[in-house]
């Protein structure tokens, strides 16, 4: 019985059109869509010269070359960027290096002090384009890198090795995602957030379930309520269809960004369809619960479901960028409970962080909000008599 | 005989609007148990309280002798229904849609297969087996709402006005199908508003209207309870008034009028009335054309019982 409950299910809402459309068809459009608009970004930023870097310093007398060859991380690091032809390093008096930046002969001067326990540096831009940001960017990061080397020195000289071999990965991670233009990492977070979009649109099929199963909903509701089939059955089969859908679209999603468009989604698949798969349950779980907690017409329901869905996803900044950020500073406990914005920081999670802890708290936060949606729904559809037909 | 259903002073309201006001039902196995009354009489109501699906402000309802309950599984796996609105799934061609309600009573795989085969077969759907029910026609939409409720072969089946907007062919195969179920064993409970419907297969038939059993009968028991007898026409070129007044003096005549060259003669009830009208033609040299005897129908018994017709 289950699963002649499950097989016609999946059935049916693989015939229905419309859901189709909006969960398989549509991201998969918007896929293409970010697929095109960022391979034009990209083109342009393919004609990125090398950045030019004028390297001086502000100490009388003291040659700016000889002294960055004291330092050997840093020497080291100026002449990997170098060999691999992101930089193109000169040195210069303080003077001169002012006048080659304010001629635009380079990007930008490095000026290095001399401190107590190393160098300082700080950057001088005449412009503010892209080449600017990326050098300040790769400087940063190298300043971050170079205080947990001191620091692993004084503390720890056996591990400084290692410590230096993960921050020159973790430099040339971030010379990938913003120097090669072949790399599309940067772009990911889009991705990911077209598979949180994904998930919780997966309330559609949530809530046209819970339209077969409510006899004062539809003539096929109530002629399954005159049969003998009980309705835990009907509901735990149907919901676990759904979820079926719902996975069976979005690795057809995935496979086509990867396969068709060529992303590049990291290799961390398993993270990917865990959350896909919790958040599927909870997008799901969510149209299982706009079915039976808004009365009228199924019509009514799927508008008003649109609709809050949809500003739960602006909020969550599916929509508009920053708006998680502006939520995150004005009450960030709403970014902790809105679902999509739960569903949208673990895909994002995926591959933002090496760091697991943000994807476990969310997948938690999602099993929490399927369990709750999943009771009420499952409490309100077990009933068997209606007042209305 | 047993009793298949029994309904006791059921009251259901909508709000309001008292749709079933102290209603009784007694059904037994093997009829073709009509209900009949018209449009908003209650009927479909009746049948969502029985089915158990309908919440119910007071009496009881039995089937099988036991009480129905929206949890009686045991009972409702021996019910079949056909409900009114088409209740089917678009996304399903006619034989997944068949086999998925089926689905629904009969586990066993192979058996359902043949029960399936055998409701296509039955509602002569075997061309349009692999058809969406969208591209059906009325009639064979209908005819598919009906396989989904039988093909499980239940023991009493509820049909609900399953002949609305189906052409007069389709309709005669429809109801000879339903009299065909019920010669194979099952009690058919039938809801309509149309009298010839109810009249031509049904065994037993109750008339309702505004929620209340008003009559209950056989077709013949029913035409009995009203005073009305036949209405005999007969076409006169030209009638006086006397010869009219001399037809009211005629035994178990009640009313005469003369319309449209028509002398139309009611009777109360009473034998040989045919018979002696012509023979007072002969006596008095009334050359007559065409005469003919009509028979009360169901209508004239809804009539006579509500004060209105039962066709809107
Ligand atoms: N869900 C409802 N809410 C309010 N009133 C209702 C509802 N369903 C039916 N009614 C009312 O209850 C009465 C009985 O309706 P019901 O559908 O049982 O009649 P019916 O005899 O089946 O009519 P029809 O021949 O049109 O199918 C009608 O007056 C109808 O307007
Ligand atoms: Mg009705």
């Amino acid at each position: 019985m289950f699963w002649h409950l499950y097989k016609c299910r999946v059935k049916i809402l693989l015939h229905n059109k419309y859901l189709l459309f909006w969960i398989g068809v549509f991201p998969i459009l918007l896929g293409t869509f970010f697929h095109m608009a960022f391979s034009e970004i990209t083109e342009k930023s393919e004609s990125l010269e090398t950045i030019g870097v004028v390297v001086t310093t502000e100490e009388n007398n003291t040659d700016a070359e000889k002294l960055t060859k004291e330092y050997e991380g840093f020497y080291s690091f100026i002449s990997t960027m170098e060999e691999q032809g992101y930089f193109e390093v000169s040195y210069a008096s303080y003077e001169d290096a002012m006048n080659v930046v304010s001629e635009d002969e380079a990007d930008g001067a490095l000026v290095l002090t001399k401190t107590e326990n190393g160098i300082d540096m700080s950057l001088v831009f005449a412009g503010s384009g892209m080449n600017e940001t990326i050098l300040k960017n790769m400087i940063n990061t190298y300043k971050y890198g170079e205080k947990v080397i001191t620091e692993a020195a004084m503390t720890n000289p056996a591990a400084l090795e290692s410590v230096i071999d993960e921050l020159y990965s973790e430099v040339s991670v971030n010379k990938e995602i913003s120097l090669n233009a072949k790399n599309m990492d940067i772009y990911n977070q889009y991705y990911f957030a077209l598979f949180a979009m994904t998930c919780m649109f997966g309330a559609s099929i949530g809530l046209l379930n819970t339209e077969h199963c409510q006899a004062d909903q539809s003539t096929v509701a109530v002629r399954r309520a005159a049969s003998p089939t009980k309705k835990m059955a009907m509901v735990l089969s149907e919901y676990l269809a759904a979820v079926t859908i719902m996975e069976l679209l979005f690795v057809i999603l995935a496979a086509y960004l990867v396969l068709v468009l060529g992303v590049d989604l990291g290799n961390r698949y398993g993270l990917i369809a865990l959350a896909s798969f919790v958040a599927s349950l909870l997008g799901v779980a969510l149209g299982y619960f706009f079915g039976v907690v808004i009365k009228g017409k199924q019509s009514a329901k799927e508008g008003i479901q649109m609709a809050v869905i949809l500003f739960l996803n602006f909020l969550a900044g599916l929509m508009v960028g920053n708006m998680k950020f502006i939520i995150e500073k004005a009450c960030p406990v709403f970014n902790r409970i809105n679902p999509a914005a739960i569903i949208s920081d673990c895909f994002y999670s995926i591959c933002a962080y090496d760091d697991l802890s943000m994807y476990v708290r969310c997948i938690i936060s999602m099993g929490i909000w399927t369990v709750l949606l999943a009771t009420v729904s499952i409490m309100v559809l077990r009933r068997e008599k209606y007042a209305n037909l | 005989m047993s009793k298949v259903v029994e309904v006791e002073n059921l009251v259901k309201r909508y709000k309001e609007l008292v749709a079933l006001d102290h209603f009784n039902l007694e059904i037994e196995e093997g009829e073709i148990f009509g209900l009949l009354g018209p449009n908003g009489s209650g009927k479909s109501t009746t049948i969502s309280c029985i089915l158990g699906l309908l919440k119910y402000d007071k009496g009881s309802i039995k089937v099988f002798g036991k009480t129905m309950d929206a949890s009686s599984y045991d009972i409702k796996k021996d019910i079949g229904v056909v409900l009114q609105n088409v209740a089917v799934f678009d996304e399903l061609t006619v034989q997944e849609n068949i086999d998925y309600f089926c689905g629904l009573y009969i586990n066993d795989k192979a058996l359902r297969k043949q029960y399936v085969e055998e409701a296509i077969a039955f509602t002569g759907l075997e061309e349009f087996r692999k058809f969406q029910p969208k591209k059906l026609s009325g009639g064979l939409l209908r005819r598919l709402n009906i396989a989904c409720g039988i093909a499980h072969k239940p023991k009493l089946i509820f049909m609900d006005e399953p002949t609305v907007a189906v052409d007069p062919q389709s309709r005669n195969k429809i109801l000879e199908g339903i009299q065909e179920l019920n010669k194979n064993g099952a009690t058919i409970i039938y809801t309509s508003h149309y009298m010839e419907e109810v009249e031509q297969i049904c065994t037993r038939i109750a008339i309702m209207d505004q929620g209340k059993n008003l009559a209950i009968g056989t077709k013949e028991q029913l035409k009995d309870m009203i005073k009305t007898g036949e209405m005999i026409q007969a076409e006169i070129l030209d009638a006086a008034d006397d010869l009219i007044d001399k037809v009211k003096e005629l035994p178990h005549v009640y009313k005469a009028e003369y319309v449209d060259n028509h002398l139309k003669v009611h009777y109360t009830k009473g034998q040989r009335n045919l018979v002696r009208l012509i023979d007072f033609f002969k006596n008095n040299d009334v050359s007559f054309g065409r005469v003919y005897s009509e028979l009360p129908t169901l209508n004239d018994v809804f009539l006579e019982i509500t004060g209105k017709e039962l066709r809107d």
